[in-house]
Parts: structure tokens; C-alpha cells; sequence
């Protein structure tokens, strides 16, 4: 039985509250209630924070620094109902080097009545997930209880992560009955990205660790715990590991006896997750997935690549075709086709090969240690677009720009998914995604969980033009883009709103509120990045 | 070579014009030598002539990394001894061994490898000190003494010299850094004394005073050059100037 999640609006609240001393109130409410854009509105938030902070009703997930406005700090907040956290209630409150708040984004719960003691155990949910999907979960990845909004009020379920060979799956299993109420697709997947590097010819360096003569994949220059695995194509391994049945050891590493790594598909896995933590790190201050040097593990070979013709479409679809963010620093890269097969027209290398694919995997990992933008519907949408954002922001930090091969572009996933990669932020409309609002798909759930990359196609418009410039090709509105040599500010202006201001359940409205707060934060109001934000949101039609 | 014969010829010119001089003014004979035979001993300082380096490549993290050093040696003590025989009333021929030691200093550059991309270099320099220096060998000294008063000459000296050098040479470096890696620290340096033979010469002029019959004190100034070419290992090759501007003072037993 699958459920949909519809946020109650008699019960929700939607916050929406800015202050600044460099700029007015700019934030639009995403929905009707609870719109406090003046100060005063702010003090009476602060106030209804502080009391939810005092009551328990709210704690803090997360407190850090800006790394970009010296004095700022971000606090994100997770509403709990008697000790359980609710499901996507998360305000994130900005506030200056005195403590003043200056904005907070976000969504809090009232009226829950929830009885949080569950009739089910963890054991008991387990079961109810290991009937489901044949996955026995292992105690690394144990259900945990959260309060679920659902159309009729609160519910209180065990949230489960499973993986198995038809993908990820994201279930919520009612705490009283074992009903499933919720089952969303786990694996933050790159859909159609791929390929790998040894492939393209390339010399680059990797940061390995040595024992005994042997080589293998463990970056140990780099301060996160940085490991490549190579799961030998090994699918019934990898299920089993990203299940938490198995731990991965030395062993699975991948290893080379010369140091002189021949394996393209793990070398690129390996170094470009390197070029990943150096970008954050350079750009942004940001010291790798969750800002404390979080592990970051990679998985390459999951399955055998000219196996692919005896492989389900599940399988294809999953662990073949695509790369995800499995949630705890993992990553899994797809295997790829062999180089007679191509799939809609296009061949498929090994998906580590492309850095800018790897970036946004790794971006997943940020998003779940900082906004937790729900994976489904707008929310899922920016959940895949700062993922792209970011992808294509490292790709053009190590790479020169242009249009062949390792050169920087707009597209997705173009070096190894060839012709033409899978997305492109410049004409999202040429590869199905809508680039504006007035043409965003509505979609259920159970599809794309409610298109989360089909309308991620708009807010990646929205980046190309704020650097770029150039015409909406739908709504013809021309923006001024803060050029290439500025793409900085661009880039820094979306990774403060996505990690430090957005709110878990923001709407594309949300995010132009937030996106343009941020860029006022940093360059003023009457900033060209400002400007250029602004420009880009209205030129998609989000208002 | 060749210049050696051509200083060795002036001074036998040099030579052969003193005697002439004194051939053509007859005057007060000269004191007669006390002997046939003179042990020198000198005594003093050499300023080394001009500077060396090195220009070597280690390979740093799967990547060349080129170092170059800029070294002076300082001013070192010199000790000569040995033995001149006259061969003619205006010649002596004379083999005289000699030992120097010096250090060398001076700079280190080098471009370390980043370890994580290729072509992006940290440039890293430091000081060098102490790197040691030795200088031994013979001159074979063709001398021209020149009569200036009683008690008094003026030897003109040259010849070939024969140097063996050593010189402590940088082989490998250590650096500190740390993430993101993009730039460090030069740390110790390592060296290793390298050795190497070869042929040079010597020009200079000797003051000697008389001071008893059978002794005399020395005022001395010598230029000596030689050049070596130094391999502390393959591909780290450093020519080496041995030599220089010597003064100092010495005796002279006459037996």
C-alpha cells in the first residue's frame, strides 16, 4: 500500500521570515499563513522559537558559522513531538554577529496529537521491512521513529532506508500496525549520468594508502576518511553493505600492486571525490559532506558490466545506468554498457568517469547534512538541482571551459553518457525538463517521486542565467548574468541558501526568497549577483 | 691544459727577462742561497673564486620536482707545505702540497608537486649552510726569484696544481605541509660529500725576507683555479671551482 504525503494546511504552519540590515524583508510566503516580513513580525517568531526551544518542542540539529559573512550564524531546528522528531518540520534561523536574527525559513507542525509510544518494536519493523522487500536490515541501519504529516492528521511511524536490486526505497511503516503508509524511492539517483575516466585517456592523481606492497584506495592526505571500494561486481555485496548487514574492509578496497591504477572506473570514483571535499573546502570553508570531515565512501563494480543483457530493467535502471547518494557518506557508481550497447541512443561509461556526476552525488550528501530537502515533489526538485548546481560548478573549478571532452559546460554527465550527457542547465527544454513554471509536470509520487528531476529543470535555469545571462526561451524575459569571471558569487550565493538558509520542505518560491536573502546577505542589495538572481527566478516565472 | 703551459711559458719569459736584466747592470752579487734546497711552509686564508650550484630533479609524488641551489664557499684557512729545489740561479722548481677547507652556503630552490593534481607546483626555498668543503693537492711551482735588496726578493711562482675537491652536495630535501597542500615549507636537506680529481693552476708571488742563514718568513699571494665537475648522484652533477685567492704568510728552511 503506498500513501501520499499531503502537509495538512490547516496544521501546518509555513514561516517565511527575513530581516536584514542590508536589505528589506523579500521573502514571499509559499503558502497562505504565517508570512512576518517586518521586524516586529520576526520578534514574534523569535519569541515562538525560543518558547518551542524552551518546551523541547524544538532542538538544534545543527549550529555553524558562515563561512562566506563573517559574524552570521545558521541554526537549524528540528521540530520533535515528545521526543520524536517530526517528519520535514525544520526552521533554519539566520542571525548576525550579535546574535539579532536576520531571516528564518521553514516549517513547523501544531496540534499534533500524536501518542508516541509505539505498539511495534524496532525488531517488529524490521520484519515488516524484510517482508516487504526481502532486505534484512542490519543494526547499522536500524527504523527510527518519526511523526509523519499525513491528509488526516499525524501518524506515527518507523522511517526505514532499503536497498535492493530494483534500487532505493524510503519506507514508512506505521508504529501501530505495521502498515506501510509511505514507501518513496531512498536513492538519491543520478538518473542518467555515467562514465569513467581511464576510459577517456586521462592521467590524474589519486591519494592512496599502502600496506604490505599492495596499493589501495584510501585517501589518507585528505582529513575525511575517504575510501574507494571495489565491489568486484558483487550486487548481492553491495545490497548487503548499503543494508548495513556487512561492514567493507581493507579487502574491498580497491587495490593496485604497482600504484600505477589502470581501473578508470575507481581511479576517477577515488579523485574526484578528492576534487569534491578540495572544491568545498577552497570555495566555501566547508570541510566535506556534513562540515566535520564526514566519511565518503564510494562504491564502483557493483555489478558486471557485460553482464548487462541478462540484468532486470530494475537492475539496468539502478545500478547500471545511474549513480545515487545512498544516505552515510556512500556513494554508488553505475557500472555502465558495454561499448556495443547503448541505451535511448547514447553510450553509457562507467557514471564515476564525470566529475561533474560525482559532485553531485556528493552534493546529495551536503543536502542531507544541511537542508534535508525532501526528496519528492519542489523540494526533491531543489534537492537535484543544487546537486547540479554544485556538479557543474566543480566541473568548472578544475576543468576548462568548453564543449569537448573534460571541458566545462552546462550539460550533466555529457563525458560519460555521450552524445550529450542527460541534463542541460542552458536549455533544460531540450532534454524534457521544463525552464519555466508555468511548464513544471505534476507528477504523483510514485513517479520520479513527483518529478523530482524532470522539474529540477527550472531552478538549474535559474543558475545558468544568474552567471550566464541570456532569454528564458519560454517567458522571453532577458536576465543579466553576473558573468563568468563572477561565477563565484553565484556559486556562493547557492550554496549558502541550500546549506545554511533553505528550509527542508522549500518550494521554488521558498528558494527565490531564499536564494535573493542570500545573495543580499553577501553582496548587497543593489548587488549585480542580487540582481541577476532576481532577474533568473522571475525570467522561470517563480515569484 | 693548454692554459697551463702558456702560464708556465710567461714565467720562464718572466725568467729569462730577470736574468737578462741582470746579466746587462752587473751589481752587488746577490747573497749566495744557503742551499740548493728549501722546505716551504705556508700559512693563510683563500677567498674562493665565484660561486657553484646544483640543478637536480627528485621525483615527488609520481611528478618531477626540480631543485636548484646558489652556493658560495666561504673564506677558508689554507696550509701548504713542501719542498722547492733550485735548479738554476734563477729558477727553482718546487712541489708544494696543500689542504683547504671551506663550507659553502647559499639558497634552495625547489618546485614541489602537489599531491593531488599534476602541474601545479609549490614553489619552496630555504637557506644553506655548512655544506663542507676540502680542497688537497700539489702545485708544481716553477719559481723565479728577483733580487729586491739585502735581505729581500721577489719570487715569482706558477705552474700546474692538482687538486682533489670534495664538496658536500645536496642530494634529497624534506618539506612540511599540509591540507589543501598548495603550498610548504622547505625542511632539512640532505647531502652527501662528493669527490672528483682534476688539473689546474697557479700563478703568485712570494716576498721572503731573510731572517737568519738558514731561514726566512714569507709574505705570499697566489691565485690557484682548477675546475671539477662533482656527481652526488645521477643526473646531480655540479661543477666545483677549486682554488682561488690566496695570502698568507710561510718559512723557508734553506738545507
Amino acid at each position: 500500500m503506498r500513501a501520499r504525503i499531503r502537509a495538512l494546511t490547516s496544521s501546518i504552519v509555513t514561516l517565511l521570515a527575513v530581516a536584514s540590515t542590508t536589505a528589506p524583508a523579500l521573502a514571499q510566503p509559499r503558502r497562505t499563513a504565517a508570512l512576518a516580513a517586518d521586524p516586529s513580525s520576526i520578534r514574534a517568531w523569535d519569541a515562538t522559537v525560543d518558547a518551542m526551544l524552551r518546551g523541547g518542542d524544538l532542538e538544534v540539529r545543527h549550529a555553524e558559522a558562515d563561512t562566506l559573512l563573517s559574524g552570521r550564524t545558521h541554526v537549524r531546528l528540528q521540530q520533535f513531538h515528545r521526543g520524536v522528531p517530526v517528519y520535514g518540520a525544520v526552521l533554519t534561523r539566520q542571525t548576525d554577529d550579535i546574535g539579532a536574527t536576520v531571516s528564518i525559513f521553514g516549517t513547523t507542525y501544531s496540534g499534533i496529537d500524536v501518542d508516541v509510544r509505539p505498539v511495534l518494536t524496532v525488531t517488529d519493523a524490521a520484519a515488516v521491512v524484510a517482508a516487504r522487500t526481502g532486505v534484512d536490515l542490519g543494526p547499522e541501519r536500524p527504523p527510527t521513529l518519526v511523526v509523519l504529516p499525513v491528509e488526516d492528521g499525524f501518524r506515527l511511524v518507523y522511517r526505514a532506508s532499503v536497498f535492493t536490486a530494483e534500487g532505493g526505497t524510503e519506507l514508512f511503516i506505521d508504529a501501530r500496525d505495521g502498515a506501510v503508509l509511505e514507501e518513496l524511492d531512498a536513492a538519491q539517483r543520478q538518473s542518467a549520468v555515467g562514465t569513467g575516466t581511464g576510459v577517456l585517456g586521462d592521467q590524474k592523481k589519486i591519494s592512496v594508502s599502502s600496506a604490505t606492497g599492495t596499493f589501495t584506495t584510501s585517501d589518507l592526505l585528505r582529513p575525511p576518511s575517504l575510501v574507494t571500494y571495489d565491489m568486484r561486481e558483487n550486487l548481492q555485496r553491495t545490497l548487503d553493505f548499503l543494508n548495513g548487514r556487512i561492514t567493507l574492509g581493507s579487502t574491498d578496497r580497491a587495490a593496485d600492486r604497482d600504484n600505477t591504477w589502470t581501473d578508470g572506473a575507481a581511479v576517477d570514483a577515488h579523485a574526484y571525490a578528492g576534487y569534491f571535499y578540495d572544491y568545498y573546502f577552497k570555495r566555501f570553508g566547508r570541510r566535506g559532506i556534513d562540515d566535520n570531515n564526514f566519511r565518503m565512501l564510494s562504491l564502483v563494480h557493483p555489478v558486471p558490466r557485460a553482464g548487462v543483457l541478462s540484468q532486470s530493467n530494475a537492475v539496468i535502471g539502478t545500478f547500471y545506468l545511474n549513480a545515487f547518494y545512498a544516505g552515510g557518506g556512500v556513494m554508488v557508481y553505475g557500472e555502465g554498457l558495454p561499448s556495443t550497447v547503448t541505451a535511448g541512443g547514447q553510450r553509457w561509461n562507467f557514471l564515476s568517469g564525470a566529475l561533474d556526476v560525482v559532485a553531485h552525488e556528493l552534493s546529495h550528501g551536503v543536502t542531507d547534512f544541511t537542508s534535508g530537502l525532501l526528496y519528492r515533489n519542489e523540494s526533491g526538485a531543489l534537492n537535484e538541482s543544487f546537486s547540479d548546481m554544485m556538479g557543474t560548478a566543480v566541473e568548472f573549478y578544475y576543468q576548462p571551459p568548453g564543449s569537448g571532452s573534460m571541458q566545462a559546460d552546462y550539460l550533466i554527465g555529457e563525458d560519460v553518457i555521450t552524445p550529450g550527457g542527460i541534463r542541460s542547465m542552458e536549455n533544460p527544454a531540450a532534454y524534457g525538463q521544463p525552464d519555466h513554471y508555468a511548464r513544471r509536470v505534476i507528477l504523483p509520487l510514485s513517479s520520479d517521486n513527483g518529478g523530482v528531476h524532470t522539474n529540477s529543470g527550472i531552478p538549474n535555469q535559474v543558475y545558468y542565467l544568474a552567471i550566464e545571462g541570456g532569454t528564458n526561451r519560454t517567458s522571453g524575459l532577458s536576465v543579466q548574468g553576473v558573468g563568468v569571471s563572477n561565477r563565484e558569487q553565484i556559486e556562493k550565493t547557492m550554496y549558502r541558501a541550500f546549506t545554511q538558509m533553505m528550509p527542508a520542505d522549500a518550494t521554488f518560491a521558498v528558494a527565490r526568497a531564499v536564494t535573493i536573502q542570500a545573495a543580499t546577505n553577501l553582496y548587497g542589495a543593489s548587488s549585480a549577483a542580487t540582481r541577476a538572481v532576481t532577474q533568473a527566478w522571475t525570467a522561470v516565472g517563480v515569484n | 691544459m693548454r692554459r697551463v703551459l702558456v702560464m708556465a711559458g710567461a714565467l720562464l719569459l718572466a725568467a729569462g727577462s730577470a736574468h737578462a736584466q741582470s746579466a746587462r747592470t752587473p751589481s752587488r752579487p746577490a747573497r749566495a742561497p744557503s742551499g740548493r734546497v728549501r722546505l716551504v711552509v705556508n700559512g693563510g686564508a683563500q677567498v674562493a673564486p665565484g660561486s657553484f650550484g646544483q640543478q637536480f630533479t627528485l621525483t615527488r609524488n609520481v611528478e618531477a620536482a626540480p631543485v636548484t641551489t646558489d652556493l658560495s664557499l666561504a673564506t677558508g684557512g689554507v696550509f701548504e707545505a713542501g719542498v722547492r729545489l733550485r735548479v738554476h740561479r734563477r729558477l727553482s722548481i718546487g712541489v708544494v702540497g696543500f689542504i683547504a677547507s671551506s663550507t659553502a652556503s647559499g639558497t634552495l630552490d625547489a618546485k614541489l608537486p602537489h599531491p593531488f593534481y599534476f602541474n601545479r607546483p609549490r614553489d619552496v626555498t630555504g637557506d644553506l649552510t655548512g655544506l663542507a668543503h676540502k680542497e688537497r693537492g700539489v702545485h708544481v711551482e716553477l719559481a723565479v726569484p728577483l733580487r729586491v735588496s739585502a735581505r729581500d726578493e721577489l719570487i715569482l711562482l706558477g705552474g700546474p696544481s692538482y687538486f682533489t675537491v670534495e664538496q658536500a652536495l645536496v642530494t634529497d630535501l624534506t618539506y612540511a605541509d599540509s591540507y589543501p597542500y598548495d603550498t610548504a615549507t622547505l625542511g632539512d636537506t640532505t647531502s652527501t660529500v662528493a669527490k672528483k680529481n682534476g688539473a689546474g693552476f697557479h700563478v703568485g708571488v712570494e716576498l721572503p725576507r731573510q731572517v737568519s742563514r738558514s731561514a726566512r718568513v714569507a709574505l705570499l699571494g697566489r691565485y690557484a683555479r682548477g675546475t671539477v665537475t662533482l656527481s652526488a648522484a645521477s643526473g646531480n652533477e655540479s661543477e666545483v671551482h677549486a682554488g682561488g685567492v690566496q695570502v698568507g704568510v710561510g718559512l723557508r728552511f734553506a738545507f
